[in-house]
């Protein structure tokens, strides 16, 4: 009788450290779940594979114009998003774009099967743009973004400008120009090769309002 | 003994799922505190005017206190919501530009400070009246107050007189960031202004 008292209070104990340990296991499973749910929609690099290329997709060759460059300087790079209606079909986060002969740039993706898209391009520090309605060819296509300006700017990347934006670039600004390096080269606006009052003048044309928003 | 023994084993069966359900996963709960290394400043409301009658000019002096810190830029907006007929009028300071204007302080003008922003919107269906003012300081070296600076006045003429003129700061639409780029912690005091 002893010894099956003593099996039986044994067993309680363990069933007790297990519920313990489910229930543990359980809270931290919805913390991760909860963590999920509330991280922010990606814009940006397309985590969901892309469509195939198929044997009949494009190339696309495209200009751009970023504000403020009145003649080309160095490379920049841009992100590109592919849409059709709300869904993302392709997205190119980074792709180079090299200057051209005047005050335009120019980059080049591939892959990109036929059909019409609303094409968002965003600079390194600029509000996102929308150009509608970009039909794809198979072949080579050529893509003119130059009409409308890359508005700088955004320089925490949320697609806004407002006041947070110009005090990251404020904090850049000193009584000696700023010499521009890896690090901080966003903020170099006009892309001189300094990070001066000439960038906050360009930014402020903008700031029209106590949040200038995106296309 | 066994009565003992059966006593043990059911606090320990206690003890076990009080640690489980109490504190789970508790030692990697390492939450920050945001407002760890933030500073303290302020933007308030204030009137020379003490107790307006209908006709009298009304106006509502924006301020700010940067506490010692040294800034860059302040965002704010202002609201005053009204039930029925329109208690006050804004008046434009500046006819050259579109829409109505807040009057900001020139004084500051001279001190490396720009107002990129300053707009003054009735919205007659929604009875509201918002004022969005934002104030740049370009000197290199950032700005700071300890005592109270009015940034802009926002001239009005008394149409109606309700009990009390109450007007309140959008809390996501009114900041100040620091000459490091920081987002302040912000005290924001509402302009409640009593008439007879």
């Amino acid at each position: 009788m002893g010894t099956f008292l003593r099996i039986f209070f044994l067993v309680i104990l363990l069933g007790g450290l297990v519920v313990s340990l489910i229930l543990v296991g359980n809270r931290q499973l919805l913390k991760q779940e909860a963590a999920e749910l509330s991280m922010p929609v990606l814009t940006g690099p397309t985590l969901a594979p892309s469509p195939t290329p198929g044997p009949d997709a494009g190339n696309a060759t495209f200009t751009l114009r970023f504000q403020g460059i009145t003649s080309s300087r160095a490379e920049k790079s841009v992100r590109l998003t592919f849409k059709q209606g709300e869904a993302v079909i392709y997205s190119f986060p980074s792709i180079t774009v090299s200057p051209g002969a005047t005050d335009s740039y120019s980059g080049k993706v591939s892959g990109v099967n036929p059909g019409a898209y609303d094409v968002y391009v965003r600079g390194e520090a600029h509000l996102v743009r929308k150009f509608p309605d970009i039909a794809i060819e198979t072949g080579p296509n050529s893509l003119d973004f130059t009409e409308k300006l890359l508005l700088a700017g955004d320089f925490d990347g949320d697609n806004i400008i407002n006041v947070n934006d110009v005090g990251l670039l404020s904090a850049r600004i000193s009584a000696a120009p700023t010499t521009v390096d890896p690090s901080n080269r966003i903020f170099d606006v006009d892309a001189n090769g300094v990070i001066s009052s000439s960038d906050m003048d360009l930014v402020l044309s903008n700031y029209k309002g106590l949040e200038i928003l995106g296309e | 003994m066994k009565i003992l023994e059966s006593i043990a084993a059911f606090f320990a069966f206690l003890a076990s799922l009080v640690t489980g359900v109490i504190f789970p996963g508790q030692s990697k709960e390492a939450v920050s505190n945001p407002f760890a290394q933030v500073k303290a400043a302020s933007i308030y409301l204030s009137s020379e005017t003490s107790f307006p009658t209908v006709g009298d000019e009304f106006p509502i002096d924006i301020n700010l206190n940067t506490d010692g810190v040294n800034i860059s830029a302040a965002a704010m907006r202002i609201v005053y919501k009204y039930i029925s007929v329109q208690p006050i009028i804004p008046i434009d300071a500046d006819s050259e530009k579109d829409g109505v204007q807040a009057d900001i302080n020139v004084s500051l003008l001279d001190n490396g400070w720009v107002f990129p922003v300053n707009e003054v919107v009735h919205d007659k269906d929604l009875r509201l009246i918002t004022i969005d003012l934002a104030a740049v300081n370009l000197n290199p070296e950032g700005y700071s107050a300890s005592d109270g600076v009015k940034l802009a006045t926002i001239d009005t003429i008394v149409a109606q007189l309700p009990p009390k003129f109450t007007f309140n700061f959008d809390k996501n639409q009114t900041k100040i960031i620091s000459k490091e780029g920081d987002e302040l912690k912000l005290q924001l005091k509402s302009g409640e202004f009593r008439v007879r």
